[in-house]
Protein backbone atom coordinates (compact mmCIF):
# COMPACT_ATOMS: atom_id res chain seq x y z
CA UNK A 1 0.00 0.00 0.00
CA UNK A 2 3.31 2.53 0.80
CA UNK A 3 4.70 1.50 -2.28
CA UNK A 4 1.35 2.35 -4.53
CA UNK A 5 1.06 5.73 -2.78
CA UNK A 6 4.93 6.42 -3.27
CA UNK A 7 4.39 5.49 -6.71
CA UNK A 8 1.31 7.92 -7.49
CA UNK A 9 3.07 10.72 -5.73
CA UNK A 10 5.95 9.96 -7.95
CA UNK A 11 3.47 9.63 -10.82
CA UNK A 12 1.10 12.22 -10.19
CA UNK A 13 3.10 14.73 -8.36
CA UNK A 14 0.50 15.25 -5.73
CA UNK A 15 1.30 14.64 -1.98
CA UNK A 16 -0.23 12.71 0.69
CA UNK A 17 -2.86 14.93 2.54
CA UNK A 18 -2.22 13.06 5.67
CA UNK A 19 -0.14 15.86 7.96
CA UNK A 20 1.88 14.05 10.70
CA UNK A 21 1.41 14.79 14.04
CA UNK A 22 4.98 15.93 15.60
CA UNK A 23 6.26 14.63 19.10
CA UNK A 24 6.38 16.78 21.95
CA UNK A 25 8.39 15.70 25.56
CA UNK A 26 4.17 15.73 27.02
CA UNK A 27 3.43 13.25 24.14
CA UNK A 28 5.90 11.25 24.68
CA UNK A 29 6.18 10.89 28.88
CA UNK A 30 2.02 10.59 28.52
CA UNK A 31 2.47 7.20 26.09
CA UNK A 32 5.96 6.03 28.96
CA UNK A 33 3.40 6.72 31.57
CA UNK A 34 0.99 4.03 30.18
CA UNK A 35 3.48 1.47 31.07
CA UNK A 36 4.94 3.35 34.10
CA UNK A 37 1.21 2.88 36.04
CA UNK A 38 1.03 -0.61 35.62
CA UNK A 39 4.32 -1.59 37.18
CA UNK A 40 3.26 -1.06 40.86
CA UNK A 41 0.33 -3.95 40.92
CA UNK A 42 -3.72 -3.21 40.25
CA UNK A 43 -4.76 0.18 40.80
CA UNK A 44 -6.99 0.38 43.38
CA UNK A 45 -10.49 1.72 41.93
CA UNK A 46 -10.90 5.41 41.83
CA UNK A 47 -7.46 5.79 41.76
CA UNK A 48 -5.31 8.00 38.83
CA UNK A 49 -1.67 6.28 39.05
CA UNK A 50 1.02 7.88 36.97
CA UNK A 51 4.60 7.17 37.00
CA UNK A 52 7.35 8.34 34.71
CA UNK A 53 10.89 9.81 33.84
CA UNK A 54 10.26 14.30 34.21
CA UNK A 55 13.50 14.30 32.73
CA UNK A 56 17.61 13.29 32.58
CA UNK A 57 17.25 13.37 36.34
CA UNK A 58 14.04 12.88 37.44
CA UNK A 59 11.50 9.89 38.30
CA UNK A 60 7.92 10.98 39.33
CA UNK A 61 4.82 8.98 40.88
CA UNK A 62 1.92 10.62 41.24
CA UNK A 63 -1.60 9.34 42.66
CA UNK A 64 -4.86 10.74 43.03
CA UNK A 65 -7.63 9.68 45.08
CA UNK A 66 -10.71 10.21 46.96
CA UNK A 67 -10.64 9.72 50.77
CA UNK A 68 -14.14 8.43 52.87
CA UNK A 69 -15.68 12.09 52.67
CA UNK A 70 -15.17 11.54 49.07
CA UNK A 71 -12.61 14.63 48.97
CA UNK A 72 -9.70 14.78 46.91
CA UNK A 73 -6.45 13.62 47.51
CA UNK A 74 -2.99 13.76 45.96
CA UNK A 75 -0.09 12.05 46.41
CA UNK A 76 3.64 12.92 44.21
CA UNK A 77 6.98 11.90 45.09
CA UNK A 78 9.70 12.74 43.02
CA UNK A 79 13.17 10.57 43.16
CA UNK A 80 15.87 12.69 42.11
CA UNK A 81 19.23 11.69 40.89
CA UNK A 82 22.06 13.35 42.70
CA UNK A 83 25.35 13.18 42.93
CA UNK A 84 24.94 11.86 46.58
CA UNK A 85 22.75 9.45 45.62
CA UNK A 86 18.77 9.02 44.86
CA UNK A 87 16.62 11.93 46.78
CA UNK A 88 13.10 10.93 47.72
CA UNK A 89 11.71 14.37 47.60
CA UNK A 90 8.07 14.55 49.14
CA UNK A 91 5.97 17.49 49.90
CA UNK A 92 5.79 18.57 53.51
CA UNK A 93 8.27 15.27 54.80
CA UNK A 94 11.78 14.89 55.55
CA UNK A 95 13.76 14.90 52.01
CA UNK A 96 16.08 11.27 52.26
CA UNK A 97 18.27 9.43 50.32
CA UNK A 98 17.18 5.96 49.18
CA UNK A 99 18.79 2.36 50.08
CA UNK A 100 17.79 -0.86 51.01
CA UNK A 101 14.52 -2.59 49.59
CA UNK A 102 12.91 1.01 48.75
CA UNK A 103 16.53 1.39 46.08
CA UNK A 104 16.20 -2.05 45.54
CA UNK A 105 12.41 -2.22 44.34
CA UNK A 106 12.15 1.45 42.46
CA UNK A 107 15.32 0.06 40.64
CA UNK A 108 13.57 -3.09 39.72
CA UNK A 109 10.27 -0.88 38.50
CA UNK A 110 13.38 1.81 36.39
CA UNK A 111 14.31 -1.37 34.55
CA UNK A 112 11.34 -2.67 33.76
CA UNK A 113 9.68 1.20 32.90
CA UNK A 114 13.09 1.54 30.67
CA UNK A 115 13.08 -1.89 28.92
CA UNK A 116 9.40 -1.80 27.90
CA UNK A 117 9.15 1.85 26.86
CA UNK A 118 12.27 1.07 24.69
CA UNK A 119 10.50 -2.08 22.89
CA UNK A 120 7.09 -1.05 23.11
CA UNK A 121 6.98 2.74 22.41
CA UNK A 122 10.31 3.44 20.63
CA UNK A 123 10.76 0.28 18.85
CA UNK A 124 14.57 -0.39 20.35
CA UNK A 125 16.04 -3.52 21.84
CA UNK A 126 16.90 -1.87 25.41
CA UNK A 127 20.07 -4.25 25.51
CA UNK A 128 21.67 -4.23 22.47
CA UNK A 129 20.53 -0.79 21.42
CA UNK A 130 19.31 -1.76 17.94
CA UNK A 131 16.48 -0.67 16.39
CA UNK A 132 13.61 -3.47 16.20
CA UNK A 133 12.38 -4.26 12.89
CA UNK A 134 9.72 -1.14 12.14
CA UNK A 135 8.56 1.07 9.64
CA UNK A 136 7.99 4.72 10.65
CA UNK A 137 4.94 6.52 8.95
CA UNK A 138 7.16 9.35 8.26
CA UNK A 139 10.45 10.09 8.52
CA UNK A 140 11.79 13.70 8.71
CA UNK A 141 14.67 14.97 6.72
CA UNK B 1 29.14 9.11 38.50
CA UNK B 2 27.98 5.81 40.43
CA UNK B 3 31.59 3.63 40.25
CA UNK B 4 31.46 0.11 39.41
CA UNK B 5 34.94 -0.41 40.44
CA UNK B 6 34.11 -2.96 42.91
CA UNK B 7 35.23 -6.30 41.49
CA UNK B 8 38.25 -6.86 43.78
CA UNK B 9 36.51 -5.91 47.16
CA UNK B 10 38.76 -6.58 49.77
CA UNK B 11 37.47 -4.94 53.12
CA UNK B 12 39.25 -4.05 55.89
CA UNK B 13 37.26 -3.85 59.60
CA UNK B 14 38.50 -0.39 61.09
CA UNK B 15 37.11 1.77 63.29
CA UNK B 16 37.43 5.76 63.02
CA UNK B 17 36.40 9.18 64.40
CA UNK B 18 36.45 12.01 62.48
CA UNK B 19 36.72 13.32 58.68
CA UNK B 20 38.89 11.59 56.41
CA UNK B 21 40.12 14.13 53.19
CA UNK B 22 41.49 12.42 50.34
CA UNK B 23 40.99 12.64 46.67
CA UNK B 24 37.61 11.92 45.39
CA UNK B 25 38.37 9.67 42.80
CA UNK B 26 39.82 7.05 45.83
CA UNK B 27 36.33 7.54 47.73
CA UNK B 28 34.03 5.67 45.17
CA UNK B 29 36.18 2.33 46.68
CA UNK B 30 34.55 3.16 50.23
CA UNK B 31 31.52 2.30 49.79
CA UNK B 32 30.99 -0.04 53.39
CA UNK B 33 28.48 -1.54 54.78
CA UNK B 34 26.84 1.65 55.64
CA UNK B 35 26.86 2.77 52.58
CA UNK B 36 28.14 6.03 53.33
CA UNK B 37 26.39 9.10 51.80
CA UNK B 38 28.00 10.06 48.50
CA UNK B 39 26.74 13.48 49.71
CA UNK B 40 29.11 13.33 52.48
CA UNK B 41 32.08 12.81 49.15
CA UNK B 42 31.35 15.85 46.95
CA UNK B 43 33.56 17.96 49.15
CA UNK B 44 36.37 15.99 49.15
CA UNK B 45 35.95 14.39 52.80
CA UNK B 46 34.64 11.25 53.80
CA UNK B 47 32.74 11.20 57.09
CA UNK B 48 33.65 7.51 58.71
CA UNK B 49 31.88 6.16 61.95
CA UNK B 50 32.80 3.83 64.57
CA UNK B 51 33.04 0.05 62.80
CA UNK B 52 32.51 1.10 59.36
CA UNK B 53 33.83 -1.71 57.05
CA UNK B 54 35.97 0.11 54.67
CA UNK B 55 36.24 -1.60 51.04
CA UNK B 56 39.48 -0.30 49.73
CA UNK B 57 39.54 -2.08 46.44
CA UNK B 58 43.27 -1.65 44.75
CA UNK B 59 44.39 0.12 47.91
CA UNK B 60 43.97 -2.88 49.81
CA UNK B 61 46.16 -2.62 52.89
CA UNK B 62 46.13 -0.75 56.37
CA UNK B 63 49.37 1.58 55.13
CA UNK B 64 46.76 3.21 52.87
CA UNK B 65 44.03 3.70 55.20
CA UNK B 66 46.45 5.00 57.76
CA UNK B 67 48.04 6.92 55.45
CA UNK B 68 44.88 8.84 55.31
CA UNK B 69 43.99 8.93 58.37
CA UNK B 70 47.32 10.19 59.19
CA UNK B 71 47.16 12.95 56.90
CA UNK B 72 43.85 13.86 58.48
CA UNK B 73 45.55 13.78 61.89
CA UNK B 74 42.07 11.80 62.61
CA UNK B 75 42.25 8.37 64.94
CA UNK B 76 41.83 4.85 62.96
CA UNK B 77 42.37 1.47 64.78
CA UNK B 78 42.24 -1.62 62.19
CA UNK B 79 40.64 -4.28 63.95
CA UNK B 80 42.00 -6.66 61.03
CA UNK B 81 40.72 -8.36 58.15
CA UNK B 82 35.94 -9.24 57.82
CA UNK B 83 35.41 -12.80 57.84
CA UNK B 84 34.65 -14.18 54.66
CA UNK B 85 31.35 -14.49 55.52
CA UNK B 86 30.34 -11.18 56.91
CA UNK B 87 32.48 -9.58 53.85
CA UNK B 88 30.00 -12.12 51.30
CA UNK B 89 27.39 -10.49 52.40
CA UNK B 90 28.58 -6.48 52.63
CA UNK B 91 29.96 -7.17 49.50
CA UNK B 92 26.52 -8.58 48.04
CA UNK B 93 24.61 -5.60 49.31
CA UNK B 94 27.17 -3.04 48.46
CA UNK B 95 26.65 -4.62 44.72
CA UNK B 96 22.73 -4.41 44.92
CA UNK B 97 23.11 -0.86 46.18
CA UNK B 98 25.64 -0.07 43.48
CA UNK B 99 23.73 -1.79 40.60
CA UNK B 100 20.61 -0.06 41.77
CA UNK B 101 21.81 3.47 42.23
CA UNK B 102 23.25 3.05 38.72
CA UNK B 103 19.96 1.52 37.25
CA UNK B 104 17.97 4.74 38.77
CA UNK B 105 20.42 7.17 36.90
CA UNK B 106 21.08 5.79 34.03
CA UNK B 107 17.73 5.19 32.62
CA UNK B 108 16.35 8.90 32.59
CA UNK B 109 19.31 10.02 30.30
CA UNK B 110 18.63 7.13 27.71
CA UNK B 111 15.52 7.95 27.49
CA UNK B 112 16.16 11.78 27.52
CA UNK B 113 17.99 11.34 24.69
CA UNK B 114 15.57 8.11 23.17
CA UNK B 115 13.04 10.91 23.23
CA UNK B 116 14.98 14.06 21.17
CA UNK B 117 15.82 10.75 18.67
CA UNK B 118 12.05 9.98 18.46
CA UNK B 119 11.10 13.80 18.24
CA UNK B 120 13.39 13.86 15.35
CA UNK B 121 12.18 10.98 13.34
CA UNK B 122 8.99 9.48 14.81
CA UNK B 123 5.62 10.33 14.63
CA UNK B 124 2.74 10.31 17.16
CA UNK B 125 1.46 7.55 14.87
CA UNK B 126 4.72 5.94 15.46
CA UNK B 127 4.76 5.61 18.83
CA UNK B 128 1.43 5.45 20.22
CA UNK B 129 0.16 2.69 22.56
CA UNK B 130 -2.58 1.25 22.80
CA UNK B 131 -4.91 2.81 25.39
Amino acid sequence: MKLFQQLKQLITGQVSSRTPQRLTDRYLIEQESLIGRELFGPIPDGHKREFFCLDAKTWVWHEEWRDENNAPQTSTTRYEVQPGGVLKVQPGRVYKYLDGEELENLALAVRMYYDRSMREIYKFDPQTGQPIHRTPATIYS
Amino acid sequence: MFSNNQNTYNPVRATTRGVIPGELTHFDEFLGSRHIERGSLSDGTLDLHEDDTLYTGEHNDEAYLRGLAQAAETELTVVGQASTQESSLEQDAARRFAVAQETIARAPIQLDAMREYAKAHYTQEDVALAA
